[in-house]
């Protein structure tokens, strides 16, 4: 009877403690995966910036198809590229600042004081998250530069096309040519990616970007 | 016993519970705690890494910026701070930066290591220009105050680098350019004034750093070195007789004032022009322990097809002399050649005529069996100076800019076109066409020998490497109408011709080859001190304005030894060949060339 109710207990002490035990291991093992996720997520944007502001063109598929598989933790595909069911999308652009005289063009063109988009892709799910700075820009595709391959917009567009400023945009301030530090009409190379960083499909979307 | 045995039982049920309980406060929450706390602080530092990475290279690309040193050194620093704090957002998971990010700039004057880079060490900081980014966050933790530590501070440091630059840009100005040489400050943006922006992006005297060096070729049918400037009393055939590029090339009356007056006319003689340019380039390997050291770069501009070559046509050395003029040809006035009569004479000029200049290809790459080709001053080697618009000594280099038409028919010689002094034309045979140019390009790439146990590559098949090229590469791309390799007196040949040389020429400068004059063969580069360029192409493609024929895209990979390439001209870190459409993207080319620049000076 005695050996019946010490085995008991033990039961019953291991079923009181497991809820707390099994939460904290579980919650454990989502927390950590999640994170690796959103390492991965940090360091697909800082080396598709550094790539960027290094000259590689991510309109071409192979170099988007590297960018894919730098986000294999993300479930991105190994080969052939992000697609539009994917569980990710990158946006990747070249902005610039428009000073109160275009940079000196005359005459002053219509998106005068504003940040503008010089080029600009997007890969990948662009349904699953919106950029937070308007990418790609909205008068795309008809301000595409068609002679270009790398998803340059038109010279006239970014200068005069509202729909090709960038929205949201106060990271560097408002450059000016008086005061030290990035000057109007210098390109910055911006790029955001969106992944599911969540355990399982259909869980949490995170996001990242950076600016080179 | 049986009592003390039942207590212990007892005392035992809920142990577990106890112990668990001991063990979440002083080791579970802990570990867990350090895990969780750990890897936010991992997520947070590898965000902080990403801000300085991004600081270091947005200053590091943008040092060039402000009129002088001084200038340019705050808004580096400016910059890279504004940088690391746009990448690093406020509350980035409960951490914000820790005062402003720390920026060196190390301009590479000397040996010493101000921004610590070397960590003490020894490293070479010496012609590196540098830029250091340190930064720091501080977060709360969620777990660790409870074991005292309620903030973790995280660190870390970006740096980016540059090599010198050594850069010689080659620019196209052919006639079909005309309307993009329209001047500087234009809206859209001239050519000119892409060119000029890149030129600019470079440290010149005056700049931080200020020990770029760049190099300025112009060439239309022939061309010129235009800075540092041509000599025109020396003969440039010799590889020793180059100048090097220096720093002082952004002052207002160099590359800048030549730019600015550059006008349009001629044809496109890709040879030379690289020629020229690799020779500028390496022209003090002998002595300049630097060389090496720097990344050299060729930057090729050009909107069309290879259709000028020069070459000395009835050079006496030829085992086979050409005897494309003789007298049978009605040209009583032009000799076989020699070359103790150099430099060129004009037509006018009584005795032993050398038959040095550059031969044109007219008429778009049809078919002509007449006026298809014509012979005119070269305007480097043997520099024409008989029409009294040059005076020599590099003070003419203005005025060629500002003169489309210097090595133009109307400039001078024209002995090879009909209807002029000769009865008909060169001796009525392309076949007998020079084997090489005047620098020992060969016009027939088939022939060229080896040289240190290598030649230039064939098309897979062993087919001429031309067949890989846009214009020949099927029998109907000569102007639209069938080419015909045998026709003698097919103009398309003069533009085979001027391909093939262009094409052996980049072949040699990736493989450091040069031409020697005095024996008359090309050989391996003997100097002590390599440069190794890499080549760029721009092949501006504005061909549907009617004005232009597509540049060979293809050539101008092979030249570039673009990954893309049909065949590779070397193993050695490959450029690359852009296409540009308008203006506009040339300006992105360039913009693009200077970041590979960056990328490849690291």
């Amino acid at each position: 009877m005695r050996m019946r109710r010490d085995r008991g207990g033990a039961t019953v002490e291991f079923a009181l403690l497991s809820p707390f035990l099994g939460s904290l291991i579980i919650g454990t093992l989502i927390y950590g995966s999640q994170l690796v996720k959103e390492l991965e997520l940090q360091q697909v944007v800082r080396d598709t910036a550094s790539m960027s502001a290094r000259g590689t063109n991510f309109n071409s598929a192979a170099n988007q198809s590297i960018v894919s598989r730098l986000g294999q933790e993300l479930g991105w595909p190994n080969t052939g590229g992000l697609l539009s069911t994917s569980t990710g999308v990158v946006y990747v652009s070249t902005i610039e600042y428009l000073d109160s005289t275009c940079n000196g063009v005359t005459p002053v063109c219509k998106n005068a004081g504003h940040w503008v988009f010089l080029r600009s892709v997007a890969f990948g799910n662009t349904t699953m998250r919106k950029s937070n700075f308007g990418a790609p820009p909205a008068c795309l595709p008809s301000c595409l530069d068609s002679n270009q391959t790398d998803g340059s917009l038109n010279l006239t567009d970014s200068q005069n096309n509202p729909l090709a400023v960038v929205s949201s945009f106060t990271y560097l301030g408002t450059p000016d040519k008086t005061v030290n530090g990035f000057q109007p009409g210098q390109p910055a190379y911006l790029v955001e990616a969106a992944g599911k960083t969540g355990p399982w499909n259909g869980g949490s979307i995170s996001y990242a970007f950076s600016l080179f | 016993m049986r009592a003390r045995s039942r207590l212990r039982k007892r005392s035992q049920g809920g142990q577990a519970i106890v112990l668990f309980t001991l063990m979440v406060s002083t080791v579970l929450i802990p570990i867990t705690g350090l895990a969780i706390d750990g890897g936010r602080g991992y997520l947070v530092r590898l965000k902080l890494s990403s801000a300085v990475d991004g600081g270091a290279l947005a200053a590091a690309r943008l040092l060039g910026t402000g009129s002088n040193a001084t200038v340019q050194l705050a808004n580096a620093k400016a910059t890279a701070a504004q940088f690391v704090a746009a990448n690093f957002p406020s509350n980035f998971f409960g951490a914000n930066l820790v005062g402003t990010p720390y920026v060196c700039v190390d301009p590479g004057t000397d040996n010493t290591d101000p921004c610590n880079v070397g960590n003490g060490k020894s490293v070479a900081t010496y012609k590196m220009r540098t830029v250091l980014v340190r930064a720091s966050a501080a977060m709360p933790t969620l777990f660790m105050r409870i074991l005292g530590m309620p903030t973790s501070t995280v660190a870390s440091s970006g740096l980016a680098s540059r090599r010198d630059v050594r850069v010689i840009l080659v620019m196209d100005r052919s006639t079909s350019m005309q309307k993009f040489y329209t001047g500087i400050n234009q809206t859209p943006p001239s050519i000119q004034d892409t060119a000029l922006k890149f030129v600019n992006g470079f440290s010149g005297s005056g700049d931080l750093g200020g020990r770029d060096e760049v190099g300025l070729v112009v060439f239309g049918g022939s061309g010129i070195v235009a800075y540092p400037p041509r000599d025109i009393t020396k003969d440039y055939t010799v590889y020793t007789n180059f100048t090097p590029p220096d720093n002082n090339f952004k002052l207002s009356g160099n590359i800048p004032k030549y730019i600015t007056d550059l006008k349009s006319g001629s044809n496109t003689g890709t040879a030379e022009a690289l020629y020229l340019a690799y020779m500028t380039l390496r022209a003090d390997a002998a002595t300049n322990t630097d060389l090496s050291t720097k990344l050299n770069v060729i930057v090729l501009f050009t909107d069309g097809l290879p259709n000028g070559v020069t070459a000395f046509a009835n050079d006496p050395t030829f085992l086979t002399p050409n005897d494309m003029m003789n007298s049978s040809s009605g040209c009583t006035d032009l000799g076989k050649g020699s070359w103790a009569t150099s430099p060129l004479v004009n037509k006018a000029a009584s005795g032993n005529t050398n038959m040095i200049g550059w031969f044109a290809q007219w008429d778009s790459f049809k078919n002509r069996a007449s006026a298809a080709h014509g012979l005119f001053p070269p305007m480097m080697a043997y520099a024409y100076t008989a029409s009294g618009s040059y005076t020599g000594k590099g003070d003419d280099i203005d005025a060629y800019m500002q003169n489309g038409g210097a090595d133009s028919p109307s400039a001078g010689i024209n002995q090879m076109t009909p209807a002029s002094t000769c009865g008909s034309t060169m001796n009525g045979s392309m076949a007998s066409f020079p084997d090489r140019d005047i620098y020992g390009n060969y016009t027939k790439l088939g022939l060229a020998p080896a040289v240190g146990g290598a030649k230039p590559p064939l098309a897979p098949g062993g087919q001429d490497l031309y067949t890989l090229g846009d214009l020949y590469s099927n029998p109907t791309q000569c102007g639209g109408s069938t080419y015909q390799p045998t026709l003698t007196t097919n103009g398309c040949q003069i533009g085979l011709a001027s391909w093939q040389a262009a094409a052996h020429q980049a072949w040699k400068i990736w493989n450091q080859i040069i031409w020697d004059k005095s024996s008359r063969t090309n050989k391996v580069d003997p100097a002590a001190n390599q440069s190794q360029p890499v080549i760029f192409t721009i092949g501006f493609n504005h061909s549907s304005d009617g004005i232009s024929e597509a540049p060979d895209m293809k050539l101008l990979q092979m030249i570039a030894n673009d990954p893309a390439s049909p065949v590779s001209f070397s193993n050695r870190v490959k450029g690359q060949a852009f296409q540009a459409k308008d203006p506009n993207a040339v300006d992105n080319a360039f913009s693009q060339i200077t970041s590979q620049i960056l990328r490849l000076s690291q």
